[in-house]
């Protein structure tokens, strides 16, 4: 994590916004940044740092997106992450965003920031559905009690912000005007944390790093971290922790309860008597809206119903809007992007007379690679914005709620499915990426461990081109079933896969499951519409610069060593004598016969000569040497090449089969699409093309995967198993499906 | 022995880090030396669930970094069984077995004269023969139980309430009055000595005092103190009863309850807490999930899911 320089004078203001997860943190951070996003982050589950920039007259103020957590302590990695932002980079302002509808346990949080001492503003967030409850919140009397601004805001419509932003900059400015109250624990506690405050400020190496009342009432807490920092930086650590366990007996010998349980009540205790104060009732009935919708969508017989209606129609309403429906210029939103790329690759055909390396570089590396995974665009979108929706409205939680109970069985837990999820759970359209990164919501180790390493077998959106290419090829008359089926084969593997590596490989007991079920909400278009940008700005990112690495490597390793002529007429002969079918068997004999003068035998020959320059490329060899193994599933040297391509990211699959198929023929330009090029060829079938689809569901996930798996796991090991199970796992029910499927005669 | 309503085994592994500081301050008081390889060999003792030999918890406490001579470590199991914190079962020909003792939970045991495998029982034992063959394997072929016991001299010649220095070791009391003052009653007030407590006797040291368990610690008292500590045998009528204390999956939906305790410990226990999951909070059961599991919940005029494992640790009086 990066920590940002503190420079004293220093003209930009940072502020941190803290608060609990479904309080409206992130619309309102949304709201505050605009479009000033400086990293723009995988959002939806907030787990990676988001920073942005409010400008404003007199002074522009940069602003973290703290991770959304309920409390403080040192249980989760988002807590750690929020609480070391808070402690070492030392905003200028914290913004507390609390949920005004669910006041009492926001202002836990509320009374742990307190705690910290820091510069703290509290954005009353979500006013107008606390009113609408018939709540009604005295501010001022608040912010009295507090002794903290409390600023009104409705962050989803952008109410209230310039007020927030200019009482942030108010309190950046002089932070000595707000003086935050000390929270009170009641008798018996307060006297512990008096003394233990007076110990702890003695020590001049602690006092300098930490405020001394809050390093007491943690060790009070016995915070794990807290007390490594006492062991770390105080002088006098061993009189302090004596202390601290003093106080710890006296608290526990009194309250005959644990010390850290007797401070979670007492700060539960200091809430409800802000609310008392603060809050008067006027109609006690609670959310009546969504307990009617949760009466339906959690029923015992319709929840489930209504829980795989929602993804059967999100398939069709993604395929139907971005893929079938010719809505824009005549075509469909992927037409438009095929027909750009299609452009790009005619315009340029002037050049290959002059450079033909330069021209194969561009045609067959880069609209090849590239092009083929930005056509994949327009889906993308649509169904990122479907799922932004599913994830803004609420649905998402009950999709947890209910299904808890089945994913229990398998060692996960209902909150593992927002990791399986945004990875592609939904049935494509995810990424596995932000999916590893959101198994941070999930407190235990092991539950982590285990989602990230089977959430890279849903159907990511980087697999959906292959599917589609494939599908569309072999299956034209069933797509919607095919597809179906892939998914409810992802899940099955995914979630035996989890029950084997948690029985085998990742023991521990299953950690609690406790969630907080949201109020419905309309979602905006403006957040529906942030969401699914920032989604698709990632994407097309990713498939700028990774994916367009890829493939101008894989065009150089297909491009590299070049046949010499002496090579090249061998190796046709050796064509002509082998048993494999890399060329086209019809006109045999002729190849070496430069001098007939028909078209047709110039196209075939130039046909094998590039074949033939393919094989002995670096790629070719690889593919080649792979074919041994690979053939029991029905791949040949071609397709391998397309997988080993996929190690790096899977949209690269579908661009190098692609190339290696476009290679092999005369002129790209004027070729068919690589679907009815490979429906037409004699070495697939749709029996080959179902292993295929299989082996690219399981196997390997992309780099950027395993590298977050690797940072977000800790250790290097963890990517190495994941590729591992996965390849064998893949090349095992590819190999299966294959043989099975031929000896039932299917590979006709 | 029945288990009392209101505390569930997830207490008894809770409370080991309660027992620790207990008897550190025992045998500190005491006068012994070494207390921390004491206490490292007592929390050994503590993590280890069932049978163990000297050898065997030596071992442990190598793995864990903390080597120890075998003649200390004897020596301390001894007086822990001094202490009533462990049980030693004493074989002819078999090194002793030590298991440490939970509180409220008795069980009995059978030993294989041949290998010295020990297996537990728990049932009342004029069903035991037939029984034990059936769950333990074992063929029973003969067999010799000592119980422990007041006779009817001893109990005729106490009055219902009486001198906590006349209860023998293994009763269970509850305490009736304490004609104590100052400092000494402020201090085993502290340590939940107080009218209406649950005391046990664990050990008597002849004349010196007594190790008491009192709710879920265990305290050292001295004559004088125990001399002036009236008790009733038994337990307290309504603290039996805890009338009513049922667990939140026992509640059923649509009805509602307020929060007795929260049972259970770590990070689970702190996570309900965070989620305001506190003491006196009043829960309203929701829903159940289309599969039975978990539940939905109102708490604090929010909706929380919750596993039926954690709500079956949340003990509310509807």
């Amino acid at each position: 994590m990066a920590i940002i320089e503190t420079q004293p004078g220093r003209a930009v203001l940072r502020a941190a916004i803290a608060g609990n997860p479904n309080s409206g943190k992130t619309s309102l951070f949304n709201a505050l940044t605009g479009a000033n996003l400086k990293v723009g982050n995988y959002p939806g589950v907030t787990v990676e740092r988001r920073e942005g920039r409010v400008r404003c007259n007199g002074g522009d103020m940069t602003v973290v997106d703290l991770p959304g957590t309920y409390s403080l302590t040192a249980h989760s990695a988002d807590e750690v992450v929020a609480r070391t932002v808070l402690i070492h980079e030392r905003p200028d302002v914290v913004v507390d965003v609390v949920d005004a509808s669910n006041l009492e346990r926001n202002l836990y949080l509320v009374t742990q920031l307190m705690e910290m001492e820091l510069p703290l503003v509290i954005a009353l967030n979500m006013i107008d559905v606390a009113r609408r409850r018939g709540l009604i919140i005295d501010a001022e009397k608040m912010s009295a009690i507090l002794g903290v601004p409390v600023t009104e805001t409705i962050g989803n419509r952008g109410r209230g912000i310039t007020d927030l932003v200019n009482v942030c900059r108010g309190v950046a400015r002089q932070p000595e005007r707000v003086t935050v109250r000390r929270v009170t624990y009641g008798h018996g506690v307060d006297e512990e944390v008096d003394a233990l405050t007076a110990v702890v400020a003695g020590d001049p190496g602690l006092a300098a790093r930490y405020p001394p009342r809050w390093v007491a009432i943690k060790l009070i807490e016995k915070d794990e971290e807290i007390v490594a920092a006492v062991r770390r930086h105080a002088r006098n650590a061993g009189a302090i922790e004596r202390s601290a366990t003093e106080s710890i007996n006296a608290i526990e010998r009194h309250f005959d309860e644990l010390a850290e349980e007797v401070v979670a009540e007492a700060r539960y205790g200091f809430a409800s008597g802000v609310i008392r104060e603060c809050v008067t009732h006027q109609d006690l009935s609670r959310r009546r809206m969504t307990d009617r919708i949760d009466a339906v969508v959690c029923h015992r017989l319709l929840g489930p119903l209504i829980l795989a209606s929602v993804v059967y129609a999100l398939f069709l309403a993604v395929f139907k809007i971005a893929d079938e429906w010719r809505w824009v210029f005549g075509r469909s939103p992927t037409g438009v992007v095929d027909a750009i790329f299609a452009w790009l690759a005619t315009a340029s055909m002037g050049i290959e007379r002059t450079s033909p390396m330069v021209h194969s570089l561009w045609t067959d590396g880069i609209i090849g690679g590239v092009g083929g995974i930005m056509s994949f665009v327009p889906l993308i979108v649509v169904m990122f914005a479907f799922i932004c929706v599913l994830e803004d409205t609420g649905y998402m939680a009950r999709v947890a709620f209910v299904l808890d109970r089945a994913l229990k069985v398998f060692g996960l837990q209902g909150k593992s499915i927002i990791a399986m999820v945004v990875s592609g759970g939904l049935g494509g359209g995810g990424c596995a990426v932000p999916g590893v990164m959101a198994t941070r919501v999930l407190a235990d180790r092991e539950d982590r461990l285990v989602t990230m390493l089977v959430a890279p077998l849903m159907n990511c959106g980087a697999k959906l081109p292959v599917y589609l290419m494939l599908v569309a090829a072999f299956f034209p008359r069933a797509q919607a079933r095919v597809m179906f089926l892939l998914w409810i084969l992802s899940w099955a593997l995914a979630l035996c896969s989890a029950w084997i590596i948690r029985r085998f490989v990742v023991r521990g007991e299953p950690t609690p499951f406790v969630m907080e079920l949201p109020t419905y909400h309309v979602p905006t278009l403006r957040g529906v519409w942030r969401h699914t940008w920032n989604r698709t700005w990632m994407f097309v990112k990713k498939a700028g610069t990774l994916i367009l690495a890829t493939s101008v490597l894989l065009w150089a390793a297909m491009y590299f060593p070049q046949l010499d002529a002496t090579a090249h007429d061998a190796r046709i002969a050796a064509l002509q004598t082998g048993s494999d079918g890399a060329g086209s068997p019809t006109t045999e004999g002729q190849a070496a016969t430069r001098t007939v003068d028909t078209s047709d035998a110039e196209r075939d020959l130039t046909r094998k000569r590039r074949a033939a320059q393919l094989r002995h490329s670096l790629a070719g060899r690889a593919g080649s040497a792979l074919e041994g193994a690979s053939r029991w599933a029905g791949f040949d040297w071609r397709d391998n090449i397309a997988l080993i391509g996929g190690f790096a990211a899977k949209e690269v699959v579908v661009g190098t089969l692609g190339v290696a198929y476009a290679l092999g023929d005369v002129d790209p330009g004027e070729s068919e699409s690589l679907p009815d090029r490979l429906a037409a060829d004699a070495a697939w079938s749709p029996l080959k093309a179902f292993a295929m689809m299989v082996f690219v569901m399981i196997y390997a996930p992309c780099i950027t995967v395993q590298i977050m798996t690797w940072r977000e796991s800790g250790h290097w090991k963890w990517p190495l198993f994941s590729v591992g199970y996965t390849v064998g796992l893949a090349f095992v029910l590819a190999v299966a499906i294959y043989q099975i499927g031929m000896a039932a005669g299917w590979g006709a | 022995m029945p288990s009392v309503p209101g505390f569930s085994s997830f207490d008894l592994v809770d409370i080991h880090d309660k027992i620790a500081r207990d008897y550190e301050r025992i045998f500190e008081q005491d006068g012994y030396g070494r207390t921390d390889a004491r206490i490292d060999l007592l929390r050994a003792v503590l993590r280890r669930e069932g049978h163990f030999t000297v050898e065997e918890i030596i071992g442990d406490l190598r793995r864990a970094g903390r080597p120890m001579e075998s003649g200390f470590a004897s020596e301390t199991l001894e007086s822990f069984v001094h202490y009533g914190l462990v049980w030693a079962i004493r074989t002819d020909d078999q090194p002793v077995r030590y298991e440490h003792v939970h509180l409220l939970r008795h069980h009995d045991h059978v030993i294989c004269v041949r290998c010295g495998r020990i297996s537990e029982i728990d049932l009342p034992m004029r069903q035991w023969p037939r029984h034990v063959e059936q769950t333990t394997g074992f063929r029973i072929l003969q067999g010799q139980t000592q119980l422990r016991g007041l006779c009817p001299q001893c109990l005729s010649g106490r009055p219902a309430v009486f001198a906590l220095s006349s209860a023998g070791v293994g009763e269970e009391l509850h305490v009736v009055g304490m004609e104590l003052e100052g400092e000494e009653l402020k201090r085993l007030t502290g340590m939940g000595l107080r009218k209406g407590a649950r005391v046990e006797v664990l050990c008597v040291n002849s004349d010196a005092g007594a190790i008491i368990a009192v709710d879920q610690s265990r305290i050292a008292v001295n004559r004088g103190v125990m001399e002036r500590v009236s008790v009733r045998a038994g337990r307290l009528p309504e603290a039996a009863g805890r009338r009513g204390v049922v667990p939140l999956t026992g509640l059923g939906v649509g009805r509602s309850g307020r929060i007795v305790r929260v049972c259970g410990h770590g990070p689970t226990r702190h996570r309900l807490l965070e989620m305001g999951i506190t003491r006196g909070a009043t829960v309203f059961v929701e829903r159940v999930a289309p599969l039975g599991d978990p539940i939905e919940v109102t708490v604090k005029g929010y909706y929380l899911a919750i596993r039926k494992e954690e709500a079956s640790r949340i003990l509310v009086e509807p």
